[in-house]
């Protein structure tokens, strides 16, 4: 059976009507977070692919350009000194450049920084060959002369062509899959994405953004560090409930293993000085701990999760990182076998290095294997890890100042600048950003609007609530987001387990359901009074949907036993039917056969005990069409029947019992009847029980039944000259087991279950059963019968 | 005992005894000839040795088959083609009479059997009407 108690939402539940003056706002109002989700994947995904276009057609652009291009790792050269990272071994043409080799003029001009090196190529002539002075590692001072190259088609292959196919793949497959949106591909989906949109953003040649070098830094930046903190921020901002980890708390500061590169670069920049321009080491450092705490977290839950869905997450997640990287790798050699296989181990590098890492990070956080499930700290937790990272940025400026002071000539002002415009814009961005999107959201909702938004949301989720446990991870997950409040908790005792500014006790009835408690709002304003009415009336949904949630369960447990009853009387009154056949008959052939040869005494005994069998078995039909009846299970075999005939084969019986009274049944069945159509089984049994009922209870005069059609109904009516039923009595005899009889009645104990099942098949017919009676006088039973029915 | 039914025969197939002797009893008392089986695996069998068969009753649930299996192999054969069968049986008449409906049974018997009517029903049966009836 189906139960719809939840609280519906009204539409005047609903704000009354959404802003609608300005476009946008309307727009992202009427938005759910899966729609958010969804758009915010279908945006970067169209930005990424934008980016991806550029970036092949300026490299494009640079065909037959002359370039000093594959030069700009020569930067490197005298900045790969940090202990442990082994460098990429440079060429400047045919000649391999040594790690610690310094660059130390160019066509005997002095070479003060690699930045200027950079520009110095640029403008060198066409043809112009280049000398070169080396110093290398035992102090030996080498001259080279080497010619610019120009750029060639297979060098735009090798740089350009072959990452931005990579990159394409990996679009179009993350495109498909957000276009078919099957729920948990998602996972694969964000991990597609990010790694497309960070592998752009990094992959950006250098040649050929030299002169916007700014722009160059800024988006590897963007790649590197703000997209991952925004994303990071969009994912928090906007938690989903998903399985969480709640075993490995002590898997939370692995996120803050990130600034562990810092740290160990700082002290470096004391005794090499030169490392301070070694910026992407440091950024890698960091990817590269992201990644490995990522995979770590990955690893654990693979292994100890108990959660299914979890693990299943995890392992997809492992398998697309590991897979395609590995499947990268040997594709690209056999594809590109004649080509020099440090570039393709470039693009890999690239990959693990950021790719890996960011994605693993994203989605450990996206998909909660952090125990973050109260949103309050997740915003904490965010906010510390914005904290540690700008106090790393802020070591890294002061170590680097006392530097620039000291050894002007290895100063490199672009770098030094970078960081420092870095910093100031994440101290001013991060307040000016939360400033800013706070106003707009002020603008566009107004605060109320913040709730009247989230009640809006809540009463639809609701509908989605099944179980208790449902509405108490809703409130927990959605609610505080939707609102815009720290935090909101519903517990069945009277202790929240979070700090909270509001607290509503959940009754009906004076019975307790629970407490629901609510932290302050992110804005740190006061709550005004339109948002603690909006609660209150959240108060009352929530109230009522608890309510309807323990109906519910009570109702359920309750059919199940009604259930199981009537299946369990259905087999009973079975095996009961077979022995009560030879009860009934062999007395009845001993009766019919032998009535003769007994005497008075043997025939009454033997009539008694046939009467006793006889109502034994109506006692259970009865209990067995009561029970049905009660458990929803009663069901017509819907045929056109016969009204006429239906009288006809009952007459006799009734004639049976009213012979031995002055007692005369008259059936009036008008001919011009229309046809009905219902269960024939039953109408008999309806149309026999209220004779048998006129029968029982008259003792002389005239039981007279009639039927005739009115105004598109069958009127069937039994009236008889009987005793007449009382009128304390008559409201009851519908009910129930209100006589104490199951049987058909007699005069003390009321008409029993009959007339209580007559009704109700009645009514399955979509009738109608009256009845009307005076004492002494004589009882009426009217059933009206539409004729049309439906099937 | 009247011989109404002098050259009829009836095939009763039905495994409790007593419901089997019941049965008889009641075709007995009718002239009629009848042949009893307590087993749905010999029905058709038994069938084909008769000379002669007028009407089946058919216990629905017999201990090694259903008799809606019972009822399909009787209704297979070309012979008995206009040979009305009955289901008898101490089911729940309102759920089973629908389903021996559909099944193709001509008539329902809902046990117990009603020894006054018995008569009546067989005439209207062996009538070619559909006798779908319960003890009362």
């Amino acid at each position: 059976m189906e139960t719809n108690l939840y609280p519906q939402p009204k539409s005047e539940d609903w704000p009354e009507q959404l802003p609608t003056s300005i476009g946008v706002t309307r727009y992202f109002a009427g938005l759910s977070t899966d729609d958010l989700w969804r758009n915010f994947f279908l945006a970067a995904i169209g930005f990424t692919f934008f980016y991806v276009v550029l970036n092949f057609f300026m490299a494009w652009y640079w065909i037959d350009q002359p370039f000093a291009g594959f030069l700009h790792q020569n930067r490197v050269v005298t900045e790969s000194s940090v202990p442990g990272w082994k460098a990429r071994e440079p060429m400047i043409g045919a000649v391999r450049v040594e790690e610690g080799d310094v660059i130390l003029s160019v066509n005997d001009v002095a070479v003060p920084s690699s930045l200027w090196l950079m520009s110095y190529l640029q403008q060198v002539e066409d043809t112009q060959s280049i000398s070169y002075t080396l110093l290398n590692k035992d102090g030996q001072v080498i001259q080279t002369v080497l010619p610019v190259d120009r750029f060639t088609v297979e060098n735009f292959i090798q740089l350009v062509a072959i990452p931005f196919f990579i990159a394409f793949i990996i679009l179009v497959t993350a495109g498909s899959i957000a276009y078919l949106r099957a729920d948990w591909l998602e996972v694969r989906l964000f991990i597609l994405f990010s790694l497309a949109l960070v592998y752009l953003f990094t992959s950006f040649p250098g040649f050929i953004t030299n002169k916007f070098f700014i722009f160059n830094f800024y988006m590897a930046f963007i790649g590197k560090i703000i997209a991952p903190v925004l994303l990071l921020h969009f994912f928090l901002l906007f938690p989903h409930p998903r399985k969480t980890l709640n075993d490995w708390p002590f898997l939370i500061p692995l996120i803050y293993l990130p600034v562990l590169p810092a740290l160990i670069h700082i002290p470096i920049l004391f005794t090499h000085p030169e490392t301070t321009r070694n910026f992407n080491n440091i950024i890698n450092g960091y990817t590269v701990i992201y990644g490995i705490a990522g995979l770590i977290l990955l690893g654990n839950v693979i292994i100890r999760t108990k959660a299914d869905e979890t693990r299943k997450q995890a392992i997809v997640l492992s398998l697309g990182l590991a897979a395609l990287p590995t499947l990268l790798l040997p594709i690209s050699f056999w594809a590109y076998a004649a080509i020099d296989r440090d570039l393709i181990f470039n693009v890999l590098e690239r990959y693990g290095l950021l790719a890996v890492p960011i994605s693993v990070m994203i989605a450990v956080i996206r998909y909660g294997m952090f125990d973050m499930q109260r949103v309050y700290r997740s915003h904490f937790l965010y906010l510390r890890v914005i904290i540690i990272t700008l106090l790393g940025y802020l070591l890294l400026i002061v170590a680097t100042l006392p530097d620039a002071m000291n050894n002007i000539s290895h100063f490199n002002s672009g770098d030094s600048i970078t960081i420092l415009l870095t910093t100031v814009v994440f101290v001013i961005l991060r307040p000016l950003y939360r400033k800013t999107y706070d106003w707009v959201k002020r603008q566009a909702y107004g605060s109320v609007e913040d709730f009247r938004v989230g009640l809006r949301l809540f009463s639809q989720n609701l509908l989605k609530v099944q179980s208790r446990r449902d509405l108490e991870t809703l409130i927990s997950w959605e609610m505080a987001s939707d609102f815009r409040l720290r935090n909101a908790e519903l517990v069945s005792t009277d202790r929240p387990s979070t700090p909270y500014a509001l607290k509503y006790p959940l009754t009906v009835s004076n019975i307790s359901l629970g407490t629901f408690f609510l932290g302050a709002k992110i804005s740190g304003e006061d709550f005004t009074d339109q948002e603690l009415d909006i609660l209150a009336e959240l108060q009352r949904q929530l109230s009522l949907a608890l309510w309807s949630l323990e109906l519910d369960e009570a109702i359920q447990t309750t059919e199940q036993l009604t259930r199981l009853k009537s299946k369990f009387l259905t087999n009973v009154t079975h095996e009961l039917r077979a022995p009560l056949n030879g009860i009934i008959n062999y007395i009845g052939f001993v009766i019919d056969d032998y009535i003769d040869s007994l005497n008075q005494e043997q025939r009454l005994h033997l009539k008694s005990a046939l009467h006793g069998a006889e109502t034994l078995e109506q006692i259970i039909n009865n209990i067995l069409d009561m029970s049905k009846i009660e458990a929803g299970q009663m069901t017509l075999n819907i045929q056109s029947a016969n009204l006429a005939e239906i009288v006809d084969r009952t007459t006799p019986i009734i004639e049976q019992m009213i012979r031995s009274k002055p007692v005369k049944l008259i059936t009036e069945i008008r001919s011009d009847l229309p046809e009905l159509y219902g269960d024939r089984l039953r109408l008999r049994q309806i149309i026999l029980n209220m004779l048998s009922n006129a029968a029982k209870f008259t003792r002389k005069g005239i039981i007279h039944l009639s039927a005739y059609p009115d105004n598109g109904n069958i009127i069937v009516q039994v009236k008889d000259t009987g005793i007449g039923i009382d009128a304390t009595i008559l409201p009851t005899i519908f009910q129930h087991f209100t006589s104490t009889g199951l049987s058909d009645a007699n005069q003390h104990t009321g008409p029993g279950l009959s007339m209580p099942i007559t009704k109700s098949l009645v009514e399955l017919h979509g009738g109608r059963l009256d009845v009307e009676s005076t004492p002494n006088q004589g009882t009426t039973f009217t059933v009206t019968l539409p004729t049309k029915q439906e099937n | 005992m009247t011989t109404e039914f002098q050259n009829y025969s009836a095939l009763v197939i039905e495994d409790d005894a007593s419901g089997l002797a019941i049965i008889s009893v009641m075709l007995r008392r009718l002239g009629m000839r009848t042949v009893m089986e307590r087993y749905a695996s010999s029905a058709l069998e038994r069938v084909q040795k008769m000379p002669r068969l007028d009407v089946v009753f058919l216990d629905l649930g017999l201990p090694d088959g259903d008799g809606y299996e019972v009822l399909q192999g009787l209704k297979n054969m070309p012979e008995l083609k206009n040979v009305p069968v009955v289901a008898v049986t101490a089911r729940d008449a309102s759920t089973e009479m629908p389903k021996a409906q559909t099944a193709g049974f001509d008539g329902f018997l809902g046990k117990p059997l009603n020894r006054n009517r018995f008569p009546e029903q067989v005439r209207r049966i062996l009538d070619g009407e559909g006798v779908w009836e319960v003890y009362r």
